[in-house]
């Protein structure tokens, strides 16, 4: 156990400088997109009661309070967060073929450590997970932060503050990622741990069988995603017999049931098949 | 002692070891011989499990391959299998991080026999000093085995002899050693056993000391024999 502390940390040591930077990007951008709202704001309350001489009233029925739900549904302020979504994602599959495919080969080194080698997977796939957990955290606590710049532009009367809590109900894939009932936490981390569980499969299948295990991975992650997704074929045929509820714990069940097989195969590989 | 029994490893149609039988025994330097593609690396590749087989079986000291085992090998590669990014202080963090059987003491003591600095990073070593830290990262450990693979590739004269020295210092004394190379001249004086590969099987296994005493032959003269008839 203490050496897989230690393998975590490691694992999340290296990624740590690309992750500064990209946590980095996300608060510049989002402050960026908050700067540039605030102002336009600003020059629009200027321009409305000192030029055209409109109340303070006439004004807000116009154009509404300022307030961080605009900002939260802007493209701009989207943007880092898919940003930080696509590397996150691209880290999936960098995380193992670095490993392989870096200037050293790293990956002798690991498969020779004095661990059973599905602790790899398992360090691998638990950095992963750190990495989406600091990001939504990060996220989170950046909000007040940006509101800030809000409240030190915009005069009290012509804004609406939120609190961390209603700006996090605004933002539709914190409402994802930060479900308010724990049921809907586990099946939104459930099925993102079954995807990466599967990804990491799929890579190992390659990787110990390279050209022959690019068709065998293809296979295999598209026989998952076709189980995954046969309740609503069920649904279809069976003529809407089932609840959407019903639905999505079939889902459920099937990912757990495909997790579990996908660990036991990359054990299996890992132990007898990978190659360096 | 480490034994393969039978080792047969394909890479589809191809056999790379077809039928690898030999021991190596604890405090005998045993050196595989043989041309590119002989099957050299593979073995000391499957003996580590970096590599499956398909058929045959591998014990050391009479034990199938586990993590525990695993414990008293230690495999030297031909490739850097250190982080770019790490210095060599870095370098021995990890080790003693991961490895109980990690000797800081020693690492240090071949640190200064091989002329290296602890601050000295990994990307920026010379291929020569590569092979040194590479040599030094499997010395350092206190396992029972060595596995080296192609400790002279490429790299000078100099560097050469200092490795060479190794084999004859107490770093390897009373351990197991498994050696592939090319450069057989560097290290003939020194090797107890030769393994003679071709094709995937041994053509010839024997003793050095034996062969130069009965038969008045080098380890270069049988090779002859063997491999041009």
């Amino acid at each position: 156990m203490k050496l897989f502390g230690k393998l975590v940390n490691f694992e999340f040591m290296r990624f740590l400088p690309i992750y500064i930077t990209l946590l980095a990007v996300v608060f510049l951008i989002e402050a960026a997109s908050v700067i540039f709202y605030v102002f336009m704001v600003k020059s629009e309350i200027t321009e409305s009661i000192v030029k055209h001489g409109l109340s303070k009233e006439q004004f807000l029925q116009d154009n509404g309070y300022a307030s961080m739900v605009n900002i939260l549904s802007s493209f701009m302020f989207s943007l880092p967060i898919v940003i930080a979504a696509v590397t996150i994602f691209i880290y999936i599959l960098f995380i193992w073929y670095r490993d392989w495919l870096g200037k050293n080969t790293f990956i002798y080194r690991l498969l020779m450590l004095p661990v059973k080698r599905i602790q790899l997977f398992f360090s691998k796939g638990v950095t992963i997970l750190m990495l989406v957990f600091g990001l939504v955290a990060f996220q989170v606590a950046v909000l007040p932060v940006l509101q800030v710049i809000l409240k030190l532009i915009i005069p009290v009367d012509y804004r609406l503050d939120l609190t961390t809590q209603g700006m996090v109900r605004s933002l539709y894939y914190l409402r994802f990622l930060l479900p308010e009932n724990f049921i809907d936490f586990i099946i939104n981390y459930g099925f993102g741990i079954a995807f990466v569980i599967l990804l990491f499969t799929m890579i190992l299948i390659e990787r110990s069988y390279r050209f022959r295990g690019v068709f065998m991975a293809a296979f295999y992650g598209i026989g998952a995603l076709i189980l995954v997704f046969s309740p609503y074929i069920l649904q279809v045929i069976m003529k809407d017999y089932f609840y959407d509820n019903e639905l999505l714990w079939m889902q459920f069940a099937i990912a757990i049931v495909l997790s579990i097989i996908s660990v036991f195969l990359s054990n299996h590989l890992l132990n007898r098949k990978i190659r360096v | 002692m480490i034994k393969l029994t039978g080792v047969e490893k394909r890479y589809g149609r191809k056999a790379i070891l077809n039928g690898i039988t030999f021991e190596a025994d604890k405090g005998q330097i045993t050196c595989l011989i043989g041309i590119n593609g002989a099957g050299k690396t593979t073995i000391l590749q499957s003996i580590m499990g970096l590599t499956p087989y398909q058929k045959g079986e591998i014990t050391i000291d009479g034990e199938k391959l586990s993590p525990a085992v695993m414990e008293k090998v230690t495999y030297i590669p031909d490739a850097m299998t250190l982080l770019p990014k790490m210095r060599i202080k870095d370098a021995f963090q990890f080790m003693k991080d991961f490895y109980q059987n990690w000797n800081g003491e020693r690492a240090k003591e071949i640190l200064k026999f091989f002329k290296l600095k602890e601050e000295e990073r990994i990307s920026q070593l010379s291929k020569g000093n590569t092979a040194k830290v590479n040599l030094l990262m499997g010395l350092a450990m206190d396992a029972d085995y060595i596995l080296m693979d192609e400790p002279f590739s490429g790299i000078d004269i100099f560097s050469r002899e200092q490795i060479a020295d190794v084999f004859s210092s107490h770093l390897v004394e009373d351990r197991g050693v498994i050696i592939t190379t090319h450069e057989i001249s560097d290290i003939e004086h020194l090797i107890d056993k030769a393994v003679l590969l071709a094709d995937g099987v041994v053509r010839k296994e024997f003793m050095t000391e034996q062969i130069r005493e009965e038969e008045g032959k080098s380890v270069i003269d049988v090779m002859r024999e063997v491999y041009q008839g």
